[in-house]
Formats: C-alpha cells, sequence, structure tokens
C-alpha cells in the first residue's frame, strides 16, 4: 500500500473517531431559532444521557465508590478514550505526511 | 565547505524541511483546537477519583503537542541553518568560511527558536490553565529566562559578525589609503 492510501485511510479514520464527540458538542450547544431542530436536539441528548444512565446503573455494582460514580466514569472513560485516539491517530498521520514528503523533495 | 555546496545543501534543506513544518505545525493546531474546542469542555464536570476528566484530557493534548513540538524544532533547526548558510553567502564576508556559516546559523536559530516558543506556549500555556495556573506561570517564567538566554548569544554572534566585517573593512581601507598615498609620492 503505498503512503497515500495509507495517510487517507489515517484521515477517515480521525474523522470516525472525532466525529460522534463532536456532534454531541454541538447539540448540547444547540441553540436554533427553529422550534423542530431544537426541540430534537434536546431529545437526542436527553437519550444519550439516559443510554449512560442505564449502562452507569447496569455496572454501579461493580465501580469502586471512591472512582466517582459509573455514568460519570463511563463518560470520563469514552472521553479519554477519544481523546487518545485521537492523539494517536494524528501522530500517526503527520509520521506518514513527512514519508510522504521526504519522497516528494527525493524526487525534486 | 565550498560556497556551491553550501547553495545546494541550503536548498535541499530548505525543499526538504519546509513542507514538513507546514504538516507538523498545522497538526498541532489541529490537535489543539480538538482539545481546546471539543474534548475540554465535554469533560469540565466529569471527574476519574477526583481528578478532574478536562484536566486528564489537557495533559493528553499538551504531550501530543509537545511530541510535535519536538518534530517542529528539529526541522526549524535544518530551516534555519539553510538560511544561516545562505545570509553568510549573500551577505556575510568575501568566501565563507565555518566560522562565519556557523555564527550567521547561531544568530538565526536564536531569533526564530524563541518566536517558535513563544507561539507554542500560548498553545500549551491556555491547555496548562486548565490543570494548574501556577504551573502556567512558572514555565512562562522559564521560557522568558531562555529566552533572554538566546536572544543574547544570538546577539552575541551576530555581533562577532559585524566586528569582523568591520575589521576587514577597515583592512580594505588601510590597503587603498596606503596605494593612494604610495602613487602620489
Amino acid at each position: 500500500m503505498t503512503h497515500k492510501i495509507i495517510l487517507i485511510i489515517q484521515i477517515v479514520l480521525l474523522i470516525i473517531v472525532i466525529l460522534p464527540f463532536v456532534t454531541y458538542a454541538q447539540l448540547d450547544n444547540c441553540n436554533s431559532t427553529n422550534e423542530y431542530i431544537q426541540n430534537g436536539a434536546d431529545v437526542t441528548i436527553i437519550i444519550i444521557n439516559n443510554a449512560f444512565y442505564y449502562i452507569g446503573s447496569i455496572l454501579e455494582p461493580y465501580v469502586p465508590s471512591e472512582l466517582g460514580t459509573a455514568s460519570d466514569l463511563l463518560k470520563s472513560c469514552i472521553l479519554i478514550t477519544g481523546m487518545l485516539l485521537t492523539a494517536i491517530i494524528i501522530m500517526l498521520i503527520s509520521w506518514t505526511s513527512s514519508k510522504i514528503v521526504t519522497q516528494w523533495a527525493m524526487e525534486q | 565547505m565550498s560556497e556551491e555546496q553550501i547553495k545546494i545543501e541550503s536548498q535541499r534543506e530548505i525543499n526538504d524541511s519546509f513542507p514538513k513544518l507546514v504538516v507538523y505545525s498545522s497538526i498541532a493546531i489541529i490537535i489543539y483546537l480538538f482539545a481546546k474546542m471539543v474534548f475540554v469542555p465535554l469533560g469540565k464536570n466529569l471527574s476519574v477519583a477526583g481528578i478532574s476528566t478536562s484536566s486528564i484530557i489537557s495533559v493528553i493534548a499538551i504531550f501530543t503537542i509537545l511530541i510535535l513540538l519536538w518534530s517542529i524544532l528539529r526541522e526549524i533547526r535544518d530551516i534555519c541553518n539553510a538560511i544561516g548558510g545562505l545570509l553568510a553567502l549573500n551577505l556575510g564576508r568575501e568566501g565563507a568560511d565555518d566560522d562565519e556559516v556557523m555564527h550567521y546559523q547561531k544568530a538565526v536559530k536564536g531569533f526564530v527558536y524563541v518566536f517558535v516558543v513563544v507561539i507554542v506556549f500560548m498553545f500549551i500555556g491556555s491547555l496548562l490553565i486548565e490543570i494548574s495556573q501556577g504551573a502556567a506561570g512558572l514555565l512562562l517564567i522559564l521560557i522568558f529566562i531562555w529566552a533572554v538566554i538566546t536572544l543574547y548569544s544570538a546577539g552575541m554572534a551576530i555581533s562577532a559578525e559585524i566586528e569582523a566585517t568591520a575589521s576587514e573593512l577597515a583592512k580594505k581601507m588601510e590597503k587603498n589609503t596606503t596605494e593612494k598615498v604610495e602613487t602620489d609620492y
């Protein structure tokens, strides 16, 4: 596989990783003048939060109390994993790009 | 190193390093924006074992930016060496020797490093404030002391070159005057 294809795959991966977080953050701050859009955003946020609380209530007995509530811990873990994945993919992108640039400079 | 060699080496270094520098800088800005605008606000009210999630996210972002900064400084060093070589060829004395090239490279590196580190501090500082304001202040003081030392040594390198150029000019003028006096007599 050439470096260019690897780079495209990495960029697509980065978009896949980052998109849910960007969507959630935007929905959380949504202040639309359109009533239907605002209601849709509110309902989506409530559904996502309910899902977290539901999974948190299942995990609650297994989580030590000193770590905090299970739903908060779940959210934190997802956020930290997202940030770590973003950082790793971005480092891979920079590594592949530098290889492409070196190849281009050699050709020049 | 001959003038032709310095010119070719400098051109090659600029061709190789400048695009890499642009890529690394853009990637550092992207990671900063993702951390600052997406992950840190989402982790604001959350905590793991008493540690704020936004602090953990900031640490990850700072660490990534520092790794990228290392690559950025490496590329900047190559570009500054190339620019220093070209400056020594175009502005310096006749027949650029290794000392002269080194002085110009040191001066360019000093000024550019300070400029880059100050810009990077603006990014890292705003993430570091999420963790500890004291640490951000301490880092600022350390960067200031380092910048003063670096700028002083860069200025010294430039002043050594100016001194050498001035003494060469003085010698030339002295020689011209002696020749003129001899021809007059």
